[in-house]
This record gives C-alpha cells, structure tokens and sequence, in this order.
C-alpha cells in the first residue's frame, strides 16, 4: 500500500474477507478514504485502494508453490466477493453523503462577501452558502445531481464532506456562451469569471481537471473549453501544470498558464 | 503572499486584467493538425503515380522514359496506358457482369505539364514502336497494295469507257450490254487497301470519320500539341463545337454520318487519346462550356504531375536500357500480331468473382462520394465514368501482362487499376480546378478571392453574406459555394454557440490560402 501510495496513517486491523477503511497518510484527519479488504485463504490476496482518488490495487503473495485449480477459482470467487462488497459498500456510503449533503445544503443560508476567505482572496460569493462560519460550496456531476459539499473556514481549510464523490463533479459559475474555464479551487474560478464574464467550472483539486473536462465536452460538445492551470512551479513535477495539460489535451481544449512578473515568478 | 500559483494570485499581484489576458492567450493543448494542401489551381499537391502500378514490360519502359527523360513518372504512366489502349481498343471489351453490359478498351488520359518538360520526349520513346510497325505493315502491303491500286484504277477507266460508249449508243441491247459489263467491272473491282494506321496527331472531325472508316473503326491521337482541342472547339467549322464524333467513339455507340459528298457508318468506333499538354491549354479548354456539359472533359484521365523542371541534373545521360525496350517493342508487337484489317466482333472478358467484387466495392465507393454534399460532387461528372475507366483499365493491364489469350478478367488487375484511378483522383480535382467551373465554382472563387482580400482567419457565415449580399441573394447557393471550397480543404466548419440565440455557423480558413 505504501509503494502504491496509499500509506494507512495507523494499520488496520485485517478481518478475512471483509472490508476496512483507513485513513490515508496525507488526508485530512478524521478521514477515513483509503479501504482494502484481504483473503488469506488459499493464498493471501489483497485489495485495497482510496475513493477520494478512486484507484484500486491488488496485492498477492508470491508463492513456489503452484495453485491447484481448485484453489485458484476459490480465490477468484473470493475477489468476486470482494469487489462486490466493495461495490455495495461504495455506493452506500455515497448515497449517505449524498443524503447529508443534501440536508446541510437546505439548512445553509446564502453567504455573503464578507467572509474573511473572500476578502482574503479578494473574490465575491457566486452562489455560496454559510453554515455556521464555513463557506459551502455544492459539488454536482454533469447532469446537475448534487454529490458533495467542500466547506471552507475563515481560515481558509478546505474540507470535503467524507464520502461524497468528487471525481467527475465540479462547482459552476454562470452560463456558458462559447467558451467555458476550468479551474482547480473556488477562489481561483470566481476570479477567472470576475476577470472575463466567461461561464467557470472549479474542479477542486487537479486529478480532479481531467474527469470534469471530460464530463463537460460530452455535456458541451462544441463548446471551446479552457483549462486554467495553477502553476504550481515551486513543487516537483509542476502538478497543477501537468494535470491542466493532460485535462485540455484529453478534451481537445486550451491551456492557459499564469506566469508572474519579477520575484513572482511562478 | 507567499509563492503565488494561481490565477487569483495574479489578479491580486497585477489585476483582473492580466487575468483577462491570460486567458485570451489560452493555447490549444494539442496542436492544431497541419491542413492539407488546398485543390486550388497550382497550389494541389498531386501523388507521384510510380511506373511499378503498370505490367511489368510496360512499367519497366515507362520507369526508364521517365528515369532517362529527367520527367515525372505520371507522365509516362498515362501515356504508356494510351499506348496500351491503342494496340487493344475495338478488339477486345470489359464485360464486369459476363452479360451485355460492356467496356471497351478505348482510353483518354491527358497529362498537364508545362512547356519544356520533354512531353515530346516522352510520347516519342513510347509511341516509338508504333511507327516502326506502321512502316513495317506498309512494306508487307506494299506490293499486295500497289496490285489492287493498278487494278482499281483499270477498273475505273474501263468503266469510264464504258459508260461514254453506252451514252452514244443507240440501241437498247448494245445499251445493255455495256451496263451489265460496267455492272461486272464494279463487281469485280478488289477492295481498296490502305496500310494500317495506329495513331494521328491532329485531326479534324471529318477525318477522323474517315480514318475510323478506313483502320477498322479504330484510331488514337497521341500528341503533344492542342491542335485536336481547337479542333474540336469548331476551329475548321465556324466555331461551332463538333465533337459528337469524339464522345460517340470514347462509348463505342455506333456512327452514322449522310451528308452530300460523305458517308460514314461505323458500328462500333474505338477512339483513344494520349495527350500532354501545358496546363494553359486546360484553362482555355474551359472556356467552351460544351466541353464540360457534353461529357467531353469527363473522359479525360487526367495528370496534374509536379514539373521536374529546375531539378534535373543536366550532366545525367542515362540512356534507356536495350534490354527494356527491346522487350517493350516486342511485347507491343505481340498485342498487335494478328490485328484484324476489317473491324469484327470484339473479344469479351469476363470478370472473376473476386474482381468484381473488388470493382464492385470500388464502384460503389466512388458512388457514396459523389452524391449531394459528397467530397467528390464538385467532379461527379468525372468520377461517375470511373468505375468504368478502372474496368477498361484493369483489361488492358489483363491482356498488357497474360497476352491475348487471356478469357477473363483477374482480381489483381482490377486491384491494380483501382489503385492506379484512384492516384488519379487527387489529380482529377487539381485538373477540374483548372477547368472549373460549374456554378458553384465560380461562387466559390469569389468568396475565395474575398477571403484572401479581407485576409481573415476565420469568420462566420452570416459575415460572408453581408459581404457578399449582391452575388448571394439566398443562402443556398452560398452553403454551396462553402461546401465547395470545404471540400477543396480550404474551410474547416465549425458551430460556434450564442447565449440565447442559435448557434453561429462559422469557418476556419487553411492559412496555406491566405499565405499565397
């Protein structure tokens, strides 16, 4: 799990055949994303894999001995029944969080532009909400279906319902002419529509550009679709770059890249 | 701040103006395919039409006339298959069914080159055998020929007497008499001989009747010059066009001419072109809008080759090989051992079944392209004889290659002639560019000619009605004019969408149009 980058912040404990959720070394604390289930019968199989990022991985034992037929379609009735477990409890807990995103988003109230995260960063409200001091802002998939909430202190930490679905869902801002920006966070998409008038999807993270890019040219087939990059050059492999890239490649779209003048250099 | 990343960054550190601009300079991820190279007159790059598609004697003669000429391959190529055509049309035909349905063998190609490029050169190494069997047919006739010339013209005289003895007679036995024996001259007068003629160079209309008359009901003009077109444009008949006997000849269907003083029937005329002309003689061809609305310029294969010229290595002799021609010569003597005198019943070739289904597929292809809005619709009076010109093709690569016992048709030479026609499609459209014009061609030109004026990039359709609102009085006729030039690779469309209104119809421009 850790070469595949998906460390447990504390082991966990391993029933067989069932499946245990753990929060990945990385994650907010008090998450819980990460899921493996292991089989130690006939030969220890594991899968295990994060749904925040929705990768999955398998994981077996090398062995000399080799398996009996018999034992090989007994493990792969067992991998079966895992992905199946797997499958239901995923769409469990989706379906809850969907539930209670729902729920806080009704009791939420419009937010105002006095937020101290909008002042900072100098970005109005487009159709955010306020429950207690956080900012809500609603994750929808392509056809409109609210899944998640991302909440966002007056200092600026950034949480996400746990549970939710984020990949694939995005936050809007206006409506879509003929051409539509994609951006990573809220503030940086707020700005973007300030600054053009042009209808502005915030994606929320930058694994998260491609799956959005992909859902929008499918909603938007002729739409021209701009992939704004962070232009995270201070961190190694340039992320948010590289992921605006592949995100505008995938959908046949463009890449704007922010660059910054003298010490600012970006 | 601490290291800014992000757009907001930069609205805070320059304003939502560099923001505005950021995103204004937003380049495409990937990058924009290259375009192709527009069919426009002299901008189309053609393909080479390499010698190796002909049968292996002809490919290896046209390989080495083109090596040992410095001139493009496609040059000898068409020649060599009019060549080719000439020694087989009128005695054999293409029947792709096995039934009544036929293609005969006669070719027109015409090859587009300008001047200096040894067209001559070319047409003289490969119609060379020709005339060397021309003269070799007029030794053998000739005393056989000189024999019946004397007797005719004893006959003549002998009937020119009589008929001056009958007119001063006066008795009506003696009358008689002379009439049964001038009824007995002309009975017995041989048939004239002439010595067999392959090819001419120029003709007018009327001889040509005549010489179908005279060589079997079939002939060819292999030529370098336009003389045959100014002909045909009514050069020698008031400028009134007279090409009937042209068309009639490239179909096959029967001749009859009646007039005072000439008579010709032919009832199964075969009539082949090799041309290589310069591209100003296609420009002037079109002018005559018969040529095109007869089906004339449809029966043309046409080669738009790209000239050698400033290329060549003027220090390089290379000769063509002894071996190749010699073989060449004799293998072209071979297809016209035994060649009739008199025109008889031609020899039909069946297809095999994979052949057919190879043209079939072909055909059909060709068909789907053609149609209303097709990428071929701008040629489809063209590309609707293809199919039988790849049929006609793919016999005389048959015989070219299994010899005159050949019963049917293969699979490989129909496979052979589809990849030969269609090289020449691209060819076709170049050639058609140069010709024009149908109406949408013309409306096409000047929206052309109003792109590159305004020199845009891009721009939308109701832009270019505005524009243009005198010549486009209704949309149809400018969608047509767009589609034409969409088809031609010189507009991309694309839909451009509107906030609370339809979408915009617009146009990308190929920047190779705006460059020239």
């Amino acid at each position: 799990m850790c070469a595949a980058g998906l460390e447990p912040v504390k082991l966990p404990e391993l029933y067989d055949g069932q499946l245990v959720r753990f929060r990945v070394a990385g994650d907010k604390s008090g998450s819980r994303n990460g899921w493996v289930v292991l089989h130690r019968h006939p030969e220890p199989v594991g899968i295990f894999g994060s749904w925040k990022t929705g990768e999955s991985h398998a994981w077996r034992m090398t062995s000399d001995r080799p398996m009996s037929p018999e034992d090989r379609a007994r493990q792969r009735a067992q991998i079966l029944q895992a992905q199946k477990v797997r499958a239901e409890a995923e769409s469990q807990m989706r379906a809850d969080s969907k539930a209670r995103a729902e729920r806080l988003w009704n009791v939420a109230r419009p937010a105002s532009n006095d937020h101290p995260y909008l002042k900072a960063k100098q970005v109005p409200a487009y159709g955010l909400r306020l429950l207690r001091e956080s900012l809500v802002i609603p994750l929808r998939s392509a056809d409109g279906e609210l899944h998640t909430l991302q909440f966002i202190g007056p200092d600026g930490e950034k949480r996400f319902l746990t549970g939710g679905r984020v990949v694939g869902c995005y936050f809007a801002i206006g409506r879509p002419s003929d051409s539509l920006l994609l951006a990573e966070g809220y503030a940086t998409a707020a700005t973007l529509f300030a600054a053009t008038g042009m209808a502005t999807a915030a994606c929320f993270n930058c694994g998260n550009l491609e799956p959005v890019a992909r859902a929008l040219r499918a909603k938007f087939p002729r739409l021209r679709l701009v992939v704004v990059a962070d232009n995270d050059a201070f961190t190694e492999g340039n992320p948010g770059l590289t992921k605006a890239r592949a995100a505008a490649r995938a959908v046949g779209g463009f890449l704007a890249v922010p660059q910054f003048k003298g010490g600012h250099r970006g | 701040m601490a290291k800014p990343t992000d757009a907001n960054d930069l609205a805070i550190l320059e304003g939502l103006d560099a923001v505005k601009e950021m995103v204004d300079k937003a380049v495409p991820a990937v990058p924009p395919p290259e375009w192709p190279d527009p069919i426009l007159p002299g901008m189309a790059q053609t393909p080479e039409i390499s010698a190796d598609i002909l049968p292996t004697w002809l490919g290896a003669m046209a390989g080495a006339v083109a090596d040992s000429t410095q001139t493009p391959p496609t040059m000898a190529v068409m020649l060599s298959l009019s060549v080719l055509a000439t020694a087989l049309h009128r005695r054999f035909e293409v029947a792709p069914f096995g039934d009544d349905y036929t293609e005969p063998l006669a070719l027109w190609t015409l090859t587009a080159l300008p001047s200096g490029t040894r067209k001559t050169a070319v047409i003289n190494a490969l119609a060379g055998p020709f005339l060397r069997w021309e003269k070799l047919e007029r030794d053998r006739l000739r005393g056989e020929i000189a024999r019946v010339n004397s007797a005719r013209l004893v006959a003549k005289k002998r009937i020119e007497r009589l008929l001056s003895d009958a007119a001063k007679s006066k008795d009506d036995e003696e009358r008689e008499g002379i009439r049964a024996a001038i009824q007995r001259e002309e009975e017995g007068m041989p048939a004239e001989i002439l010595a067999p003629r392959l090819f001419t160079g120029d003709v007018t209309a009327e001889r040509l009747q005549a010489l179908l008359v005279e060589q079997g009901e079939r002939m060819a003009v292999l030529s370098d010059e336009a003389g045959i077109f100014q002909v045909m444009a009514g050069l020698y008949s008031g400028g009134n066009a007279s090409i009937d006997v042209f068309l009639q000849a490239h179909a096959g269907t029967a001749i009859r001419v009646d007039r005072a003083g000439r008579m010709a029937h032919i009832d199964r005329p075969a009539l082949s072109f090799g041309l290589a002309l310069q591209p100003g003689v296609l420009s002037e061809v079109a002018a005559s809008r018969r040529f095109r609305d007869s089906g004339l310029l449809a029966r043309f294969l046409y080669a738009m080759p790209q000239s050698n010229v400033g290329r060549r290595d003027v220090r390089r002799h290379v000769p063509i090989p002894e071996r190749i021609s010699a073989d060449y010569e004799s293998s072209l003597f071979n297809l016209l051992r035994d060649r009739p005198a008199q025109p008889g019943k031609a020899r039909v070739l069946a297809m095999t079944d994979p052949a057919r289904e190879c043209w079939l597929d072909f055909a059909q292809e060709i068909e789907d392209s053609h149609g209303e809005g097709g990428r071929l619709e701008s040629i489809s009076d063209w590309t609707s004889k293809l199919a039988g010109a790849a049929a006609r093709i793919a016999g005389l690569f048959e015989l070219a290659e299994m010899g005159l016992t050949v019963e049917e048709v293969s699979q490989s030479a129909v496979e052979r002639a589809v990849k030969l026609v269609r090289l020449l499609i691209p060819h076709a459209q170049a050639a058609f560019s140069l010709l024009g014009t149908d109406a949408a061609d013309n409306d096409a030109a000047a929206v052309l000619r109003w792109i590159q004026g305004s020199n845009r990039p891009e721009f939308t359709r109701r832009d270019c009605q505005k524009a243009m609102e005198g010549r486009f009085r209704n949309l149809d006729r400018l969608v047509k004019a767009l589609e034409r030039l969409a088809h031609q690779d010189v507009l991309q469309e694309f839909k451009r969408s509107n906030k609370g209104a339809p979408p915009s119809t617009c146009y990308r421009v190929n920047p190779k149009v705006l460059s020239t």
